[in-house]
């Protein structure tokens, strides 16, 4: 039993032991992992600067990275009440970058796409039936401007409620894939402990 | 009785699900893997890559993620020792470094020289506007890696014939709109369960190859390249975690309904 | 100075948005290179963000301790190891023995536990809220444990077809509904992008003084 795998072991129960109550040691423990992940970020931050822009401009010469290094200092007057204005600019580019981003894989992979394959689903099969069924009956959900007295609008909303019960079959799934995933959170630790700290069950 | 079911003091209900991942781990439970089509999906695409072909994995692998995600990132590095595969891991996240130096660790004792049949990228931040810098031009955005024959070989993003992705999140996403459809590059997502409801349409449409998801993905991918590992191990003890829930389930639901029908009966 | 403060950050947000849309359908080398510049620049950008974040956290324990605020004390624990660990990291470098200890002895349990409460709290919300009230709910819990069930090895212990059914639910109507509600929520996406480019959400340009 090594001394990082026992100090492991350590803090992992010392966690847990929030589960039956609040205690000091816990709260030390949170704390302290706080300031590390802060550190982590912060240790990953200034490399990536020196690797992207400082080790560029002084060893290369490549000057358009000075523009980044000012650009990134501007971001850290949001630090300043007065003068976080400044950090607009470089935020700016950003989110012009982002959302021009967000655009083309919107349309291109998450429209487009989705709805040629949707389309070309052979609806003659079962499957290929209520897939396009589950595709087009929880947009009728979804369609919440449409008036319900009129013919058409109670078409949709009576088809919506069809919808409803498809996305109720989805939401289900979704969570026990939930439900999964949070499992597997318990077992590594556990396996963690078992296995690597006490040696049974290998 | 009745409504002393809907009142269980959620300490034990802690302590049952402890006790219920605890047991099979201590005294171990084969149970039978089921391979679905989309592990078998990711698996076949590993299986038909050439020997020596260069495979980027962006990876965004972080603790709260490596119950999932490491059995899986593990069991595909197997593979792809066994097809020769070069490999660079980009890190994408800023607690991911760490893991990339045991996974070099791990192909270094299988053999692969660092700089000729592994590299290890540094990490670069922005997420979503990594993945599309990388795709604009890969090599310009990893400018300072030292050069080395694997590293030198790559001309860009085009140079590699599969992007794995093991992420938490919506990454497999970005890597599918910036790198792997404009670029024509195959793609593995290696995913945390509760992520593919919203992977799944997009692997189901062919954009994405293959899925590999939470720890039953690991496992399904261990059993398939026969390398046993955490996540097979793991199976029994999560059976009997969802035993668990669903147990609680019925409980709950046992007792509100009896307790219902009291009081709709009752005085 | 209002023009600096509120008009240059759209101006930016503008010529930024359209240089990397139009880099998506023209193939032009200059225009593909200053997208390229732009995508680097937001990846530094948002590295320097990360220092901020931490600056932040410093300032906001710095405060606790003076205000004496509850359990104060302990935030002296959270900056001697925001510092600390940031010094060891900076100077000692990510592969120094003593870094690495920390990180995969401390830094690596603890979150991977603190993490792991939510499987607690969610058999907790399982317990106490899932209750088969109708027959959406009764098409919820069915779908959930069918999944449960059929995605793990037990699942085919029980019944042979379970394992089938929890893949079929996952590839057709699960699917279909996501890609459903994707669809939906690409089509928003696109509009609120479209707004931001053209300067029409200015949520964004916040921070400091509007005058």
């Amino acid at each position: 039993m090594d001394f990082g795998t026992t100090l492991a072991a350590i803090v992992t129960i010392v966690a847990y032991s929030y589960l039956f109550g609040d205690n000091p040691l816990y709260r030390f423990l949170e704390h302290l992992f706080i300031g590390i992940t802060a550190a982590v970020m912060t240790i990953q931050a200034v490399l990536n600067i020196k690797n992207q822009a400082v080790t560029p401009i002084l060893a290369e010469g490549q000057y358009l990275w000075v523009i980044g290094i000012i650009g990134g200092i501007m971001m850290l007057a949001r630090f300043t009440k007065k003068y976080a204005w400044v950090s607009r600019a470089p935020l700016s580019l950003i989110i012009g970058a982002t959302s021009a981003l967000s655009i083309i894989r919107a349309v291109e992979s998450e429209i487009v796409k989705q709805v040629a394959a949707t389309v070309n689903l052979k609806w003659t099969s079962v499957d290929g039936a209520i897939y396009i069924l589950c595709v087009v009956l929880p947009m009728a959900y979804l369609i919440f401007t449409i008036n319900e007295k009129s013919k058409s609008g109670h078409a949709v909303t009576s088809l919506g409620k069809l919808g409803q019960y498809a996305m109720m079959l989805a939401f289900g799934a979704s969570m026990g894939a939930t439900v999964m995933a949070r499992i597997s959170m318990v077992v590594g630790r556990l396996q963690f402990l078992i296995q690597d700290w006490l040696k049974l069950g290998v | 009785m009745m409504e002393r079911l809907q009142k269980i003091d959620r300490r034990i209900i802690f302590a049952g699900l402890m006790l219920m991942i605890a047991i099979p781990l201590v005294k171990p439970l084969q149970l039978p893997v089921n391979i679905s089509s989309e592990t078998r999906a990711a698996y076949d695409l590993i299986e038909a890559l050439p020997s020596g072909s260069n495979v980027l994995i962006a990876t965004s692998i972080f603790p709260s993620t490596q119950a999932e995600l490491e059995p899986q990132t593990i069991a595909m590095l197997n593979h792809l020792v066994k097809k020769q595969a070069k490999i660079v891991m980009a890190p994408c996240y800023p607690d991911t470094p760490p893991y990339l130096l045991k996974y070099a660790k791990m192909l270094e004792d299988a053999g692969y020289v660092e700089g000729i049949d592994y590299l290890n990228l540094p990490y670069l931040a922005g997420e979503e506007t990594l993945y599309a810098a990388m795709g604009s031009d890969f090599k310009k955005t990893y400018d300072q890696t030292p050069s080395s024959e694997l590293w030198d070989s790559i001309s860009g993003v085009k140079s590699f014939s599969l992007v794995i992705v093991p992420n938490g999140g919506r990454h497999p996403l970005y890597v599918m709109a910036h790198i792997s459809t404009p670029h024509a590059i195959d793609m593995i997502a290696s995913i945390t369960a509760v992520v593919l409801p919203n992977v799944q349409p997009y692997f189901n449409s062919g954009q994405i190859g293959g899925v590999v998801s939470g720890m039953n993905g690991a496992a399904e991918y261990e059993s398939l390249v026969q390398v046993p590992g955490k996540a097979l191990q793991g199976m029994a003890a999560q059976s009997l975690g969802h035993l668990w829930i669903i147990a609680l389930v019925v409980l709950g639901n046992i007792g509100y309904f009896a307790t219902r029908g009291k009081k709709a009966g009752g005085v | 100075m209002i023009w600096l403060k509120n008009d240059l950050p759209r101006l930016i947000t503008l010529v930024v948005g359209v240089v990397v849309l139009a880099d998506k359908f023209f193939a032009f080398d200059p225009l593909h290179g200053l997208s390229t510049w732009f995508l680097q620049y937001s990846v530094l950008f948002a590295a320097f963000a990360m220092i901020l974040g931490a600056a932040n956290l410093l300032r906001v324990s710095a405060h606790k301790i003076r205000a004496k605020k509850q359990h104060w004390q302990y935030n002296y624990v959270l900056m001697i190891a925001i510092i600390g660990y940031t010094l060891l990291g900076l100077f000692a470098g990510t592969k120094n023995p003593l870094y690495l200890s920390i990180y995969n002895s401390v830094y690596v349990p603890a979150q991977a536990t603190i993490i792991s409460f939510m499987a607690f709290w969610l058999a907790s919300a399982c317990y106490r809220a899932f209750r088969a009230r109708n027959l959406q709910a009764v098409i919820l819990l069915v779908a959930g444990v069918t999944v449960m069930l059929g995605k793990i090895g037990i699942g085919s212990v029980i019944w042979e077809a379970l394992p089938g059914i929890a893949g079929w639910i996952q590839n057709v109507p699960q699917s279909a509904v996501m890609r459903s509600l994707g669809v939906g929520i690409a089509i928003g996406m696109v509009g609120v992008g479209l707004r931001t480019i053209v300067g029409i959400e200015r949520g964004f340009v916040g921070g400091g003084d509007e005058s």
